[in-house]
């Protein structure tokens, strides 16, 4: 009974798990894109500290939480997202407009699509 | 980590409805849930070894699922006969009272060459003999002939068959086993004893001693030993 007991267990922790990391990406994702957005807004008007600012706050909690994501996310992912965030860097860095503009939309796209993987749906299931 | 675990679950509930379709033949000894969760854990498992850029956990979360489902599965079995029936599906009785009951075998997807070839791995070569076949939801089939075709037991032959019960190893490659001579109830002097009518200087020089209820010793002394 024990072993029955501990499997129902199993079963409860693994589902209540996984319905936390969904959460927990799902919130990492939308506070890393907000930041994002509010960069590439920052950039649009040519407010080029804001901008760097916010992107590097953003950058900061990306890497922040790669203890946890480097478990639960795809490795190739992670790696394509940071590269995205350099990418975004260097043309805020150079206050190249037209280019963060690009770059941030390619930074939310991948943001959205690990939300996206990651979510309880028929499409990621399926 | 969520998506593997509701893919997990959805493939192995499909996979165990395929293997019940499929039907007891393709199953080799195995349940159709333990063939299930063998064939799903060995694949499962060696893909985050292959590709280190996999997360471990994309491997680990479906394993522990399967375990965790396997379980609670058997639990739910044995607690009921009608979900036991629907998992494992129920023994198919292939021969009744001597006549091949042809629908079964029909059901099962076996031909008379099949079924001849399980009664000679029985070791039966006539199926006249036989009273009753039955195909087990492990997919083995249990073979039961008429009495006047089984091989008679010491009861019925009216011999005394002495059990001498299960042989306990004394010494193991040299090794003594103290745990079992206090079982037997045996000490080192009677070892000691027993060694050297074996022409034996120590348990060093043993391969295999064991002893059974009655008292009978097998005796094996080591390769290369004078």
């Amino acid at each position: 009974m024990k072993k029955e007991l501990f499997a129902g267990l199993l079963l409860a922790v693994l589902l209540a798990l996984s319905v936390w990391n969904t959460a927990s990406i799902k919130s990492l994702c939308g506070s890393i894109g907000d930041l994002v957005d509010r960069s590439a807004q920052a950039a649009a008007r040519e407010d080029w500290e804001e901008s760097r600012a916010l992107l590097d706050r953003a950058m900061e909690l990306w890497k922040s939480r790669q203890g946890y994501t480097g478990i639960v996310l795809r490795h190739t992912d992670i790696e394509t997202l940071t590269g995205d965030f350099y990418e975004l860097a260097e043309h805020i860095y150079t206050r190249d407009a037209p280019a963060a503009n690009a770059a941030s939309a390619l930074v939310r796209e991948h943001l959205a699509s690990i939300t996206k993987m990651e979510s309880l749906n028929w499409e990621s299931i399926f | 980590m969520g998506v593997s675990f509701v893919r997990t679950v959805i493939v192995f509930l499909l996979l165990i409805v395929s293997i019940r379709i499929m039907g007891k033949r393709q199953l080799g000894e195995l349940e159709p849930l333990e063939l299930v969760v063998a064939v799903l854990i060995s694949n499962l498992a060696s893909q985050p070894l292959q590709d280190t850029g996999t997360p471990l956990i994309y491997g680990v979360v479906p394993v522990l699922t399967l375990l965790a489902c396997q379980l609670v599965i058997s639990a739910i079995s044995v607690k009921s006969s009608r979900f036991r029936r629907v998992v494992s599906g129920k023994p198919s009785i292939l021969i009744d009272n001597g006549v091949i009951v042809q629908s079964e075998m029909k059901k099962c997807r076996l031909s008379v060459d099949e079924l001849y070839v399980e009664l000679r791995i029985n070791g039966i070569t006539d199926i006249s003999q036989v009273r009753h076949a039955i195909l087990e939801t492990d997919g083995t089939l249990s073979v039961l002939p008429y009495a006047k075709f089984s091989p008679a037991t010491p009861e019925e032959l009216g011999v005394a068959a002495p059990d001498d019960g299960l042989p306990v190893s004394v010494i193991t490659e040299g090794r003594i086993m103290r745990e079992n001579m206090r079982l037997l109830g045996k000490d080192e002097k009677w070892l000691e004893a027993q060694l050297r009518k074996r022409g034996a200087r120590s348990a060093r020089e043993v391969y295999l001693l064991t002893v059974d209820a009655s008292g009978n010793i097998y005796y094996a002394k080591k390769e290369g030993v004078s």
